[in-house]
């Protein structure tokens, strides 16, 4: 068990390396140059040329790879382009709006999804399969932004309940949760009811029936331990893209999260806020996949017998 | 006479899975729906006049609610908004059938190159594809869209490429399984090549999972391009899309609600369709699911 985690932590680094390669070639590719943009296009050309050059942008794309990596090792990982401030510093002054509302919505997708997705299996054609089932097949097919903005125009400009943008106080909060748990919870209703369906008709819970098990302990402890494996899977896996993708959310609600903060970092191509927070969220997203692989060890003796072989 | 008999077999299979498929009453709307949408696409011309009705600005008839003229009201330039959300189906119908095609293409590929040759090469093209799959996808959709520029070529690019590794994993999972089986082991018997027996053998029999797969992602494709339209990063005005139009209707939606309806119900509608008929689909491939 304990080599597991090792090997994967070690794993880390060649996927954490990977990926600032991707997304350094990728933003090497976006047009413009660092001097340009901190001094801005109406400073002396020869000004912007000796930044450029401080910079180390006019060197070949490898060597600035490389001098990124080193510096990151170092624990430097460089100040944004715009504020000038250290990137991490910009970073976690955004990151605790944006889990906030990851949270909250992960949170609201699963108190939704899994038991609508139980009852909806263990009810099969029943009048509330019908519905949730329905409901699930609408609420994935409705863009969230879309449903942000229809959101608005009732709760806010109508009604006057809800804040239409912004955040300070839980009600701030509330529509962009919605949006982003809506989908969410349906995907998490119809993977929980085909799961749940798969394992109902499994032998070992004929033979819990047949040993004169009740009906409830049948569904609560036999079917649903086995069951929801793969929904936490897929849970964990919907809230790292959740991390890194609150933009759309975020634009609709003016949230000044992580999500805003990139899509203007990568629109001005200030590559240093870029990557760091790329990397930030990709190794949160890698120890999100992890701690779940664990879980799972935690939870079914079959998967932690393979690790200790 | 052994030609005509696998025909037939052919056939029927093929039958089998419409009869199956045509029971299913959601299916067949949503299918439906998708033809309807197709129509309107290629024939959005002959419907709604592009240069004139569908871009040209008319200050005079701007903000017109829904009624005879204007069937869907005008928007804040005074253009159709009924001309352009049949113009946009254009626009959202091909980035879904392209995208998912792209990401088919290379991701089937990859996955059954992986699947097929196991070992290092496995390792390698998996790794590579973990990477990637790190990296959150509307983060790396917009870092791409943001380096090539904005447009349609480059916005299908940039959302294949972070749905290739996701179709790469699916066709992997999908071929290893028929790796081991006894048609391959006969295949390579008879020394037919690597490449041959990926193409004939495996790709054929891991098809029906791919092709549900596939259907269902073209509805996410289509909402992925709306979203980053809305923010800016997809189809540039003037060209009607629903998402860019939903974008510039939000000034307008407290006296203009109509504005922000019809994009969306069109994008709803769409989506939904193509999740109906991957759903029935997928039912009609393989029945055990059902009952």
């Amino acid at each position: 068990m304990h080599k597991y985690v090792i090997k994967r932590l070690l794993l880390l680094i060649p996927i954490l390396l990977g990926v600032a390669f991707i997304v350094f070639s990728i933003l090497s590719l976006t047009p413009g140059d660092p001097g340009t943009l901190i001094l801005g296009e109406t400073a002396p050309r020869e000004a912007i040329e000796k930044l450029n050059e401080q910079l180390g942008f006019n060197k070949p794309f490898l060597v600035r790879f490389a001098d990124y990596v080193i510096g990151a090792l170092h624990g430097d990982f460089g100040t944004s382009y715009r504020s000038g401030l250290p990137v991490f510093q910009e970073i976690f002054a955004r990151f605790s709006i944006t889990l906030t509302i990851a949270v909250l919505a992960i949170l609201t997708a699963l108190f939704v999804g899994i038991p609508a997705g139980i009852l909806s299996a263990v009810k099969q054609y029943s009048a509330a399969d019908v519905i949730s089932t329905v409901a699930a097949m609408l609420m994935a097919a409705i863009p969230g932004f879309w449903l942000g903005l229809m959101m608005i125009i009732l709760f806010s400009l109508k009604l006057g309940w809800l804040p239409s943008y912004g955040v300070g106080s839980f009600a701030h909060y509330i529509m962009p949760t919605l949006i982003l748990a809506i989908p969410c919870s349906a995907g998490l209703l119809r993977l929980t009811r085909t799961t749940m369906l798969e394992t109902i008709r499994q032998d070992y819970i004929r033979t819990a029936r047949a040993k004169g098990a009740s009906e409830t302990k049948v569904i609560w402890k036999h079917a649903l331990k086995n069951a929801l494996l793969p929904v936490i899977t897929v849970a964990g896996m919907e809230f790292g893209a959740l991390l890194g993708g609150t933009v759309i959310a975020e634009a609709v609600f003016s949230i000044p999260g992580v999500g805003m903060m990139l899509l203007t970092a990568i629109r001005m191509k200030d590559v240093p806020l870029v990557m760091a927070s790329v990397i930030f969220l990709a190794l949160l997203f890698c120890f999100i996949m992890l701690l779940i692989d664990l879980a799972h060890a935690f939870v079914d003796p079959r998967v932690k017998a393979m690790y200790s072989r | 006479m052994n030609n005509s008999e696998s025909k037939y077999k052919k056939r029927s299979q093929l039958g089998s899975i419409w009869k199956r498929l045509r029971k299913n009453k959601t299916a067949v709307a949503g299918l439906c729906v998708i033809c309807i949408f197709v129509l309107i696409a290629i024939f959005a011309d002959v419907i709604a006049d592009y240069s004139t009705m569908a871009i040209r600005m008319n200050a005079a008839e701007a903000l017109q609610p829904p009624g005879v003229g204007h069937l869907f009201g005008t928007d804040e330039y005074g253009r159709d908004v009924f001309a352009r959300v049949v113009h946009g189906s254009r626009v959202s119908i091909s980035i879904g059938l392209l995208t998912v095609s792209i990401a088919v293409a290379f991701g089937g590929l990859l996955g059954s190159i992986a699947g097929y040759f196991g070992g290092p090469v496995d390792n390698i093209i998996m790794r590579i594809m973990d990477t990637v799959m790190s990296i959150p996808a509307v983060l790396l959709t917009l870092s791409i869209v943001a380096a090539l520029g904005p447009g349609m070529v480059n916005l299908l690019w940039a959302m294949a490429i972070a749905t290739i590794p996701g179709f790469t994993r699916v066709i992997r999972s999908v071929v290893l399984p028929t790796v081991n089986q006894d048609f391959v082991e006969a295949a390579k018997a008879c020394g037919t090549s690597n490449r041959r027996i990926i193409l004939r053998h495996i790709i054929p029999n891991a098809i029906g999972p791919i092709i549900v797969q596939a259907t269902m992602a073209i509805s996410g494709m289509i909402l992925a391009a709306a979203a980053l339209s809305f923010i800016g990063m997809g189809i540039q005005p003037p060209r009607p899309e629903w998402g860019s139009m939903l974008s510039s209707a939000r000034e307008y939606m407290m006296n203009s609600p109509y504005l922000v309806v019809f994009p969306g119900l069109a994008i709803v509608t769409v989506a939904l369709s193509f999740n109906l008929f991957g759903d029935g689909l997928r039912d009609a491939l393989d029945p055990r699911l059902k009952n």
